[in-house]
């Protein structure tokens, strides 16, 4: 044979690998693990310097991150709730505390929203020893039980609340 | 004279009281109002994405109107525009299992192709080499060793 037989083979071993990889390719629509995240940012809408100390009755901005990767659009909100270690929430359950506020998106599939948001911190006649929780939950809407759904994620940031003298 | 005082402090009192109870109930009911209003776009949005329909300019907007609605939840704007966006939805969702199916015929026509590219260089591949080969030595003398 003219065409080397042993050439030819490995010729053809790598079309038929191309061609399996390109078939999977195509083919393979699942987008994997399907997951939600949160984060908290500085008023620069970067990681690090947060305050620490805070004078009650005032607002403080920070800035807040969420990205979708569920596979499908979601409908979500970021609840603020403030209280002491023992309040925080568990990756099963949100935080017991009272919601103070709460902001409202839709994301597309792996797609992230950075947005800065103005936090009151008020005064509380009961202190948290000093180590108050400013808690942000992130739920997203179940639209076959049309009910707000815990993700099981939440960000949170200690300050000390300065009491006005 | 205290005693009217009095009547207009308690009434005063009361206004104040029913006025915050109103703005309380209000601002709960519009923004379950907002959730249930999202959550059926919601649904629609999930359909068609699942039918590869296009909808992250439909999201964009929803978003948009969201974030409006939570600054003043009693905006006219935003809410015409997510009921128009509620239009625009129920228009692509009878395209949308056309999109679809066109979208499969693509994906697995494409699919046959490249599946067929290796029987084709199998094929193909000898003759074609073999063609070449004859091409670039057809003036070539043979000539017969003594």
């Amino acid at each position: 044979m003219i065409l080397d037989e042993e050439v030819f083979a490995v010729l053809m071993a790598v079309v038929i690998i191309g061609s399996v990889l390109g078939i999977v390719n195509i083919i393979h629509v699942s987008s994997g693990e399907s997951f939600t995240a949160i984060g908290l940012l500085n008023e620069d809408c970067k990681i690090g310097t947060y305050p620490k100390q805070v004078l009650e009755n005032t607002n403080i901005t920070l800035c807040i991150y969420v990205y979708n990767h569920m596979g499908r659009p979601v409908y979500y909100k970021v609840v603020y709730k403030i209280g002491g270690e023992k309040d925080l929430p568990t990756n099963t359950s949100p935080s017991s505390m009272p919601e103070v506020m709460s902001w409202r998106g839709v994301l597309d599939n792996d797609e992230n929203h950075t947005f800065k948001i103005l936090i009151p911190i008020p005064s509380y006649e009961k202190s948290f020893d000093n180590k108050t929780a400013l808690i942000f939950e992130l739920w997203i809407y179940d639209t076959s039980s049309d009910k707000w759904v815990y993700t099981g994620e939440w960000v949170h940031l200690y300050i000390q609340v300065l009491k006005r003298s | 004279m205290m005693r009217n005082i009095a009547c207009i402090i308690i009434l005063l009192l009361s206004i104040t009281l029913f006025h915050q109870m109103i703005l309380h109930v209000y601002s709960i009911d519009s923004m379950s109002e907002i959730d249930s209003l999202i959550s059926s776009i919601m649904k629609d949005l999930e359909y068609l994405e699942s039918r590869e329909v296009n909808v992250s300019s439909l999201i964009q907007r929803v978003n948009e109107d969201i974030k409006g609605l939570e600054k003043d939840p009693g905006n006219a704007t935003y809410i015409k525009d997510l009921e128009s966006i509620r239009d625009e939805i129920k228009a692509l969702k009878s395209d949308a299992e056309n999109i679809y199916i066109i979208n499969n015929i693509i994906r697995y026509s494409t699919a046959v192709g490249i599946g067929l590219v290796p029987v084709a260089v199998y094929i193909l591949l000898p003759r074609i080499y073999l063609y070449i080969w004859y091409k670039t030595r057809r003036r070539w003398i043979v000539q017969v060793r003594k």
